[in-house]
């Protein structure tokens, strides 16, 4: 016997035509496992409609407040935390070099400064360049562009920008998933 | 959700408070937990089956909304979206609660009188809460939550695959298998229930 078709329609929802009706009648009055798992159900069934609300007790939103207070403060630690972790990261990074460079040479510090200073001389001709390259090209293209694409480039410069500081923003932001 | 004539008048309030909420003013975002508290502290008991946890969610459930509150889409109504929030967070709670290594079934039942009376206080009505929970206990997570809020919340199928974030056949089928589960489980703890119904052959209040 398919008794499957039978209890999908004692679980049902959907109405049942005349003819199924009178089908699973005649099967619940011949069948004792399907009878018996629909009695079952009209049990069940009427515990699930009668149950009630459970409220809980009372000066819940006050408990909600002590609990967003503590949160906030946590958080506020844990972000306290992390900024400290990261700045101590990158200033070891950064002090790591300078330190070794004392500590591990043979000559005096003032004569490694002066050493340095000398050496950061020679950058000077190499600055100029860059600065009379990037001057010669901003010059030409000015030339070459018209008012409007200058102003047309330069407000997609100022957009891009501001996307970029957008995303960068969404993506610092705190996430909750729910 | 339960009707309720002066909960209705506050929910007129209720978009002033999300606004509010939104600029961070807790106090408005309370007005909004005293309206829907029941409600959400509701589907997290009948979710995770202690009046302990069902506060740790309810709770929880209202923090993150308050802080995920401008993802909120007004078109949709803020109770589904509360409960939404209350009915994932149980759902991954029983998840987890499976890594556990020892079985929760060791622990002795919950004592209602730990807490405050709810509503729900006679040994009758404290039998059949326990039944309940029983039942829905040997449902999956996910098919709990439909059953809940179907039977509690008369939400209509699409609601709850809203909600859900499932499709609507697959609410149906789910509903479909937990109330056959249900049955079974109830045969299977009150088996005597049915000597009599069997004496007396098929008299179907039903049909």
């Amino acid at each position: 016997m398919n008794h499957r078709f039978f209890e999908e329609r004692l679980f049902t929802d959907e109405p049942l035509t005349a003819q199924e009706r009178l089908f699973l009648e005649q099967h619940l009055r011949s069948c004792e496992r399907c009878r018996t798992l629909h009695a079952a159900w009209q049990e069940t069934q009427l515990v699930l409609e009668s149950a009630g609300w459970v409220a809980p007790r009372a000066g819940f939103s006050q408990r909600w407040q002590k609990r967003y207070v503590q949160r906030e403060a946590r958080t506020q630690q844990r972000r306290a935390l992390a900024l400290f972790v990261i700045n101590a990261l990158l200033a070891a990074l950064f002090a790591f070099p300078v330190f070794a460079l004392v500590v591990f040479s043979p000559q005096p510090l003032w004569l490694r400064v002066v050493i340095a200073l000398y050496n950061l001389s020679a950058l000077v001709p190499i600055l100029e360049g860059i600065y009379t390259f990037l001057f010669t090209i901003i010059r030409a293209t000015s030339q070459l562009l018209t008012p409007a694409t200058e102003a047309a480039l330069i407000a997609m410069f100022v957009g891009l920008t501001l996307i970029w500081l957008a995303m960068l923003r969404k993506f610092s932001a705190r996430r909750v998933t729910c | 959700m339960e009707p309720r004539s002066r909960d209705e008048d506050l929910r007129k309030q209720e978009p002033q408070w999300i606004q509010q909420a939104l600029l961070g003013d807790t106090e408005a975002f309370v007005e909004l937990i005293e309206l829907y508290q029941r409600s959400v502290f509701n589907l997290c008991y009948r979710m995770l089956g202690t009046l302990e946890d069902a506060e740790d969610a309810a709770q929880e459930t209202f923090l993150r909304a308050f802080h995920s509150l401008r993802q909120y889409d007004p078109a949709r109504p803020f109770a589904t979206w509360l409960l939404s929030i209350a009915a994932h967070y149980c759902i991954d709670q029983i998840r987890k609660r499976r890594m556990v290594i020892f079985s929760l079934e060791d622990l002795p039942e919950p004592e209602f009188a730990s807490h405050d009376p709810p509503l729900e206080t006679t040994v009758g009505i404290r039998e059949d809460q326990q039944k309940i929970q029983q039942l829905l206990k040997t449902l999956s997570e996910v098919d709990r939550a439909v059953v809940v809020l179907y039977y509690w919340y008369d939400l209509s199928y699409e609601e709850i695959a809203k909600t859900l974030s499932l499709s609507v056949s697959a609410i149906k089928s789910r509903l479909h298998r937990a109330r056959r589960a249900l049955a079974n489980s109830w045969l299977k703890r009150y088996p005597a229930t049915f000597q009599e119904a069997d004496r007396k052959g098929y008299e179907s209040p039903v049909f």
